[in-house]
C-alpha cells in the first residue's frame, strides 16, 4: 500500500503543504483529498494548475519502487494530517497515457494571451475623461472587452462590478474619493450652510433674507430634519472610514510568498 | 475531421493553403491566428467573441462568402478577454455542425499554435523552400507529433521552377505537394475568394489544392 507522509507549515498567513507518497511494490492511482479548511492553491505552470490537480486534491500514479512529491497552498490555517487518501486502485504502469488536452497545451508551451500592459486603454474609460465623450468604436462596443481591461488597470479601490450605465458612478483615479461620495458630501455642505445662515441670522431682515435664501419656511424645516439624519450618517461614515483606514495601513499582504506560490 | 494547417514560420502560406483547402473540402475555415488575424472578416460575433464566451461558437461561422468561415477578431482587447483553453470546444462545436474543419493556425510554437494540434486529427505543414521556413516547419511538425495530429502532407508554397519536394519529403517522411507561384492565387486570397473561383480547373495551383484535399480524405476514410 502506498505510504502517505505530509506537514504543513504556516507562513505569512499561508499554509504550505508537503506530501510525500512511497511506492509499494506495485503501482497505484492515488487521489489526495485537501483537509485543510479551505481552498486548495495547486501548484501553478502559465497559470494553468500543474497535471493532476483539482479545486480539492491531487491524483497521481505513485511506480512501484518509485517516490511522488506533492506540494500545495492554502490560505486555511495548519492542521495536523493536512491530506488523505481518499481512493486508490492498482494500475499497470505505462498504461496511464492520456490524450493531450487544452489545459496541457497552454500548461507547457506557454499562455498566448497578449499582456494586459499591450491592451490600449479606451478613450472614454481613461483616468482623465474628455470633456465630451467620445463616440463609442462599434467594434469595441461589440466584443465589450475594452471597459474590462480598463478596470482591472484603474486598482482594487475602484473596481467597479456592477455594469456600467448612465447614472452609475464614473470610475474615479487612484487616490481620489469616488464622485458619487463627493457629491453627497456637497449636497450636505450645501444644507449645513443654509442652516448656518439661518442660525446666524440676528435681525428681522436677516431672517427673512435667509429664509427667503432657503425657499421658504417648509423648507428650511425639511433641511433641517433632513441635516439631522445627515449627522447620523456623517458619523456612522467617519467611523467606518476611519476604521477601514486603520486597517488598510495595518494590513501586510505578503505579495512575494504569494507571487512564488502563484 | 479536423485538420490543422500549421508550419511555425509567419508568412509562408498557411492562411492561403487552409482556406482553398477548406473551399476544397467544402469545409469551415476557422482563424485561429488569436493575436493576429488574416482571413477575412465582416462584422459580428467572431472567434475572440466565442472564446470569450460572449458567442456560441456556430454564431460566429459565416456562411455568406465561397467559403463557410469563423473569422477572428483584430483587436488586442479582445485577444486578451479571450480564453485559448476554449478553442477546442469551439472547434468542435463546429465539426459537429459541418463535419469539416479547417484550422489555420498562428505562426510560433506557443499555446495558440499547439491548441489546434491538440483537436485537431490530422494536419498539413505549410513552409517555402527557404531553410529557414523549412526550419520552422520540421518544429511545427514536432509539435504536431507530440499532441498526436498526424501529418498529411507538406505543402511547399510559392514553390519556384525547382521546388526542393524530394528533399522536404525525404526530411518529413511524407510527400510533399508544391503550389507553384501564382498571381491568381494572391488576387484570389486578397479578394476573399478560392483560387479555383478565378483560376481554371486545368491550372496547375487548382490542381494542386486538389491533390492536396484528397490526400486529407484519404486520412478521412
Amino acid at each position: 500500500m502506498v505510504s502517505l507522509t505530509c506537514d504543513a507549515d504556516h507562513r505569512d498567513g499561508v499554509t504550505l503543504v508537503t506530501v510525500r507518497l512511497d511506492g509499494a511494490g506495485v503501482a497505484q492511482r492515488v487521489q489526495l483529498a485537501n483537509r485543510l479548511d479551505g481552498p486548495v492553491w495547486p501548484p501553478r505552470r502559465h497559470g494553468v494548475p500543474a497535471a493532476g490537480w483539482t479545486d480539492d486534491g491531487f491524483e497521481t500514479v505513485v511506480p512501484a519502487d518509485g517516490v511522488v512529491a506533492v506540494g500545495y497552498a492554502s490560505p486555511a490555517p495548519p492542521v495536523d494530517a493536512p491530506v488523505a487518501v481518499v481512493d486508490r486502485e492498482i494500475v499497470e504502469e505505462g498504461t496511464d497515457e492520456k490524450a493531450a488536452t487544452a489545459a496541457d497545451a497552454i500548461r507547457d508551451l506557454g499562455d498566448p494571451s497578449p499582456p494586459r500592459d499591450a491592451v490600449p486603454v479606451p478613450v472614454d474609460d481613461a483616468p482623465e475623461p474628455a470633456a465630451e465623450p467620445e463616440p463609442i468604436d462599434p467594434e469595441h462596443a461589440d466584443d465589450g472587452t475594452a471597459e474590462t481591461s480598463a478596470r482591472e488597470r484603474a486598482g482594487g479601490a475602484t473596481r467597479d462590478p456592477t455594469p456600467k450605465t448612465e447614472t452609475a458612478p464614473e470610475p474615479s483615479p487612484d487616490g481620489e474619493i469616488p464622485a458619487a461620495v463627493t457629491a453627497w458630501l456637497d449636497d450636505v455642505e450645501e444644507r449645513v450652510a443654509t442652516a448656518e445662515r439661518l442660525a446666524a441670522a440676528e435681525t428681522v431682515p436677516e431672517a427673512t433674507a435667509a429664509m427667503r435664501a432657503a425657499g421658504g419656511l417648509e423648507e428650511a424645516e425639511a433641511v433641517v430634519e433632513r441635516l439631522q439624519r445627515d449627522a447620523a450618517a456623517l458619523e456612522s461614515v467617519a467611523e467606518r472610514a476611519e476604521e477601514l483606514a486603520g486597517r488598510t495601513t495595518a494590513a501586510d499582504v505578503p505579495l512575494e510568498t504569494l507571487e512564488r506560490l502563484a | 475531421m479536423i485538420l490543422a494547417v500549421t508550419g511555425g514560420k509567419g508568412g509562408v502560406g498557411k492562411s492561403t493553403v487552409a482556406y482553398n483547402l477548406a473551399a476544397e473540402l467544402d469545409g469551415v475555415v476557422v482563424d485561429a491566428d488569436l493575436g493576429m488575424a488574416d482571413l477575412p472578416a465582416s462584422r459580428g460575433p467572431d472567434l475572440h467573441d466565442v472564446l470569450a464566451g460572449r458567442a456560441a461558437p456556430l454564431e460566429a461561422v459565416r456562411e455568406s462568402g465561397p467559403v463557410a468561415i469563423l473569422p477572428c477578431g483584430r483587436s488586442l482587447a479582445g485577444a486578451r478577454a479571450a480564453d485559448p483553453a476554449r478553442l477546442c470546444d469551439a472547434v468542435e462545436a463546429v465539426e459537429r455542425a459541418y463535419g469539416t474543419v479547417v484550422v489555420d493556425c498562428p505562426a510560433g510554437l506557443r499555446a495558440d499554435a499547439g491548441l489546434p494540434l491538440v483537436v485537431a486529427s490530422a494536419c498539413v505543414v505549410v513552409t517555402t523552400p527557404s531553410e529557414a521556413a523549412i526550419a520552422d516547419a520540421v518544429r511545427a511538425r514536432e509539435l504536431a507529433r507530440e499532441f498526436d495530429a498526424g501529418l498529411v502532407r507538406v505543402a511547399v508554397n510559392r514553390a519556384g521552377s525547382n521546388p526542393p519536394t524530394a528533399r522536404v519529403a525525404d526530411l518529413f517522411g511524407t510527400p510533399a505537394v508544391p503550389i507553384p507561384d501564382s498571381e491568381r492565387l494572391g488576387r484570389a486570397q486578397s479578394s476573399g475568394q478560392p483560387v479555383r473561383s478565378l483560376a481554371p480547373a486545368s491550372a496547375r495551383v487548382v490542381e494542386q489544392f486538389e491533390t492536396l484535399a484528397r490526400a486529407v480524405q484519404s486520412c478521412r476514410a
